[in-house]
């Protein structure tokens, strides 16, 4: 045994250009494959990401009604018990207030939501990400308010500058205040610019007269525990509306279903691919050496070494190109980092956030499944066109090749 | 040698290299079974990508635009109820013989007051053509409870808004807004329907026939929009241009891409993205098919030598070579043809069928297609084939480098 795992080092080193030729096959298959795959995982995760970081979270509480009719008429009171939250399974949760408002500039008014955050609390929604130019808000009890891009642009306003917001008070009294601007921010998406005018939660309270929340997004470490903890939480607090992102945005849900669906055949076809580029490559090597394995059954090998001597050569180069293909892979993975700006590629296409870039995502099984499928595959690649050629008589392949 | 002799010669590289190729048929088949494989995987892979784009551009026109509207020059960037289109009926019926156009209609809107007392809120109220809308849109469709608009004086509203206004089928909604002139319109209607859709339109639409929203608003004969669905979003040019056609002075034609920006731009971010994985995937087939290329060919080193001591000419020899490449390109597309229609073809009759998730079963309806229908648009067919040959070409030119400088004596002794 030890003989036929030298004479397959030697045979591999003495065929280099075959070999290497091989070698580089396989490693762009595995190569690119993992990279397709991390590509085509990052999209679902990404639709994913713009429907959570939206101010929903995986889970968010509500107070009753507060769907049908958004606004401060309907409340969660502060001293509500969040023992319930205090879960290994959950990353965080952030109570916010929120209020559809009408902002007036001296010169123009618009439609928008104000929402008061608690900014220790916002690692998980888009907040986190903001370029802000100014001040942020950097506490609950800031009283000030930060307002997104293109609504100055459009209130043609700007830093410094005071503006009147308008709602509608828990009581449907219309409560009108004044605020200093002294934050703007950028956001990845202009959408966030438009809609949302921040400001702290405590001040906001204040203001309103509201002593609570409209809802709270609760954050978890893995996804697929969702269904898990929110009928748990929802079973705790029987006053409350405890919905998962899905049940709340089932169109997103349904677009990630579809979306999901079409990365699940893309990677069916991916493994498809690796099948196809590992057999092709072992199987013509196999097959242009029929005549050299004739030879060796002439001098007496027995055919049961000669199949053996050929699939650990294949194993060896197969395991070898395996480790290069998914380091490159890597490395690629790696360089992209944070995504590939679609944008330069698709002319006239503003920055929308969704999808605008192309970020790659690891998945560990993915990983597995690609290595242990090439190292089955390489196995049966080789074994089958190895014994199919022994089968043949010795003549037959000596005059073959 | 002369030009009658070149050109014999010429003529003799066909048949010699089609024996060529039969001379060793399980290298010919190895490399045939490559190209038609490598030609399935890249073939499905588009047109189901290709085949994804329909559902979603039919999921955005159908919950609202349609797909080419007329409208008022401003109303798209200020929808206020000024902003009017008229002739519309005429302009309906001289539309409905166009054949470029499957179904128009039009629609008014307007922000208004809807109310049951003593519970009010604000609402988008939509006049339709019930009959046309039906054929226009999903929205129609969505109904939970009651029917659709069947005539005039009737309301089909959100299931949010119901709710609110503490409605049932068969309640009375007041309408109350503000005409072009700046006057009151108001209409009372009777609710025929309610109906599911996303949450925005749930919570702030209403819809009324267009004949109950001219009365109320005071607007005869005219509308907002001018709405037309034709056979393929993707080529809007022919309807567009008739449309243009039946512009009035201040009016504008306006397709889903520039009233729906979103959805379009995120359709063609999805085309850029899917492009870069099917580069990434036709990169991966054209090089393993040109590594069988490169392989078969050098162990063919020997052969070759031969032909060099016989006195035939490298030159002569890569262009049998060539000549070999291009017929089993041939024959490899045809099979790879064959394999196409018999495996990913019929699946755009089936479908690839999606499986339901527990909302949309919850759910009285679902915003997405139960399956996928490849779609084979004439790129989709050709970039295969085009791509591998291409591979296959400058595989063969790399191993007729080596060729050349080929020392005879050497390759005869190859193995």
């Amino acid at each position: 045994m030890r003989l036929v795992f030298q004479l397959a080092l030697r045979n591999i080193w003495r065929q280099r250009r075959r070999n290497g030729l091989v070698l580089f096959a396989i490693v762009v298959s595995v190569g690119g494959v993992f990279v397709m795959n991390s590509l085509a995982r990052g999209m679902e995760q990404d639709f994913l990401r713009f429907s959570i970081e939206n101010f929903r979270g995986h889970i968010k509480i509500l107070a009753p009604n507060q769907l049908d009719e958004p606004g401060l008429r309907y409340s969660i009171p502060q001293t509500t018990n969040w023992a319930a939250l205090d879960r290994p399974d959950i990353e965080t949760w952030t109570p916010r207030l929120r209020s559809p408002a009408v902002i007036m500039s001296e010169r123009e008014t618009r439609g928008v939501e104000i929402v008061g955050i608690d900014p220790t609390r916002e690692s998980h929604s888009f907040i986190h990400d903001l370029v802000v130019e100014g001040e942020g808000i950097l506490d609950p009890n800031d009283q000030h308010l930060l307002i997104g891009r293109d609504l100055a642009e459009e209130l043609k306003t700007g830093l410094g500058r005071r503006l009147v917001v308008l709602m509608n008070g828990p009581d449907d009294t219309a409560i009108e205040t004044g605020f200093r601007i002294l934050g703007i921010f950028d956001s990845e998406t202009t959408r966030y610019e438009e809609a949302y005018v921040l400001t702290g939660l405590s001040s906001l309270q204040t203001i309103s007269g509201v002593d609570g929340f409209t809802g709270v997004s609760v954050y978890l470490k893995d996804l697929a525990y969702v269904d898990e903890v929110q009928s748990s939480l929802a079973s705790q607090l029987p006053d409350l509306d405890v919905a998962t992102w899905a049940q709340l945005d089932p169109f997103t849900s349904e677009m990630h279903r579809f979306i999901g669906f079409t990365v699940y055949i893309l990677i069916v076809v991916f493994l498809g691919t690796l099948v196809f580029g590992l057999i092709n490559a072992l199987v013509t090597a196999v097959l242009v050496r029929i005549k050299e394995f004739g030879m060796l059954r002439v001098v007496g090998m027995k055919s049961r070494l000669v199949v053996s001597q050929v699939v650990i050569e294949c194993v060896i180069i197969m395991l070898l190109a395996l480790m290069i293909g998914l380091g490159v892979g890597l490395l690629f993975v790696w360089w992209i980092g944070d995504g590939i700006d679609l944008t330069a590629f698709a002319a006239g296409v503003e920055a929308f956030g969704m999808g605008a870039r192309m970020v790659p995502h690891l998945v560990v099984d993915d990983f597995v499944i690609l290595g242990v499928a090439s190292v089955i595959l390489g196995l049966i690649a080789s074994y089958f066109p190895a014994r199919r050629v022994i089968k043949a008589s010795i003549l037959q392949s000596l005059r073959d090749g | 040698m002369n030009d009658s002799a070149q050109s014999a010669s010429g003529s003799l590289f066909v048949p010699v290299a089609w024996r060529n190729l039969w001379r060793n048929r399980r290298r010919t088949l190895l490399t045939v079974a490559a190209i038609a494989f490598g030609m399935l995987i890249v073939q499905l892979v588009m047109s189901i990508q290709s085949g994804s784009y329909g559902p979603m551009i039919a999921l955005g026109t159908r919950m609202g635009s349609g797909h080419i509207q007329i409208l008022h020059k401003s109303f798209h960037d200020e929808p206020r109820i000024e902003h009017l289109i008229s002739n519309v009926n005429e302009r309906l019926s001289e539309l409905d013989e166009s054949t470029e156009l499957d179904f128009v209609s039009a629609r008014a809107e307007a922000f208004a007051l809807v109310s049951n007392d003593p519970h009010s809120t604000a609402a988008l109220v939509s006049g339709v053509i019930p009959e046309r809308e039906r054929l226009l849109s999903d929205v129609p469709t969505k109904v939970v409870e009651g029917t659709y608009l069947t005539g005039d004086n009737q309301a089909f509203i959100g299931a949010v808004l119901a709710r609110n206004l503490q409605l049932d089928v068969g309640g009375e909604i007041v309408i109350l807004g503000t005409n072009a002139e700046g006057g009151i319109g108001a209409a009372v209607a009777e609710v025929s329907g309610i109906f599911e859709a996303t949450t925005e339109l749930e919570r702030a639409m209403i819809q009324i026939s267009l004949n109950t929203f001219q009365e109320a608003f005071d607007m005869p004969d005219q509308a907002h929009r001018i709405v037309a669905l034709v056979d393929d979003p993707m080529s809007m040019d022919d309807g567009t241009e008739v449309l243009r056609g039946f512009l009035e002075t201040d009016e504008i034609v306006m397709d889903w891409t520039e009233l729906m920006p979103e959805i379009s731009q995120g359709i063609e971010i999805d085309i850029v993205s899917n492009a870069i994985l099917q580069a990434v995937l036709i990169l991966i087939v054209v090089l393993s098919i040109m590594n069988t290329f490169v392989m078969t060919l050098f162990e063919r080193t020997r052969e070759y030598g031969v032909l060099f001591a016989i006195g035939m000419k490298r030159t002569s020899v890569y262009r049998m070579t060539l000549v070999e490449v291009v017929l089993l390109w041939m024959v490899g597309i045809v099979c790879g043809g064959l394999l196409t229609c018999l495996l990913a073809v019929p699946l755009m009759f089936t479908g690839i069928v999606i499986p339901a998730s527990e909302e949309a079963l919850e759910s009285q309806f679902t915003f997405m297609p139960s399956a996928i229908y490849p779609d084979f648009s004439w790129w989709v067919v050709f970039t295969a084939p085009v791509v591998i040959g291409v591979g296959a070409l400058i595989s063969v030119s790399l191993v007729a480098i080596r060729l050349a400088r080929l020392n005879i004596t050497e390759a005869l002794r190859s193995e």
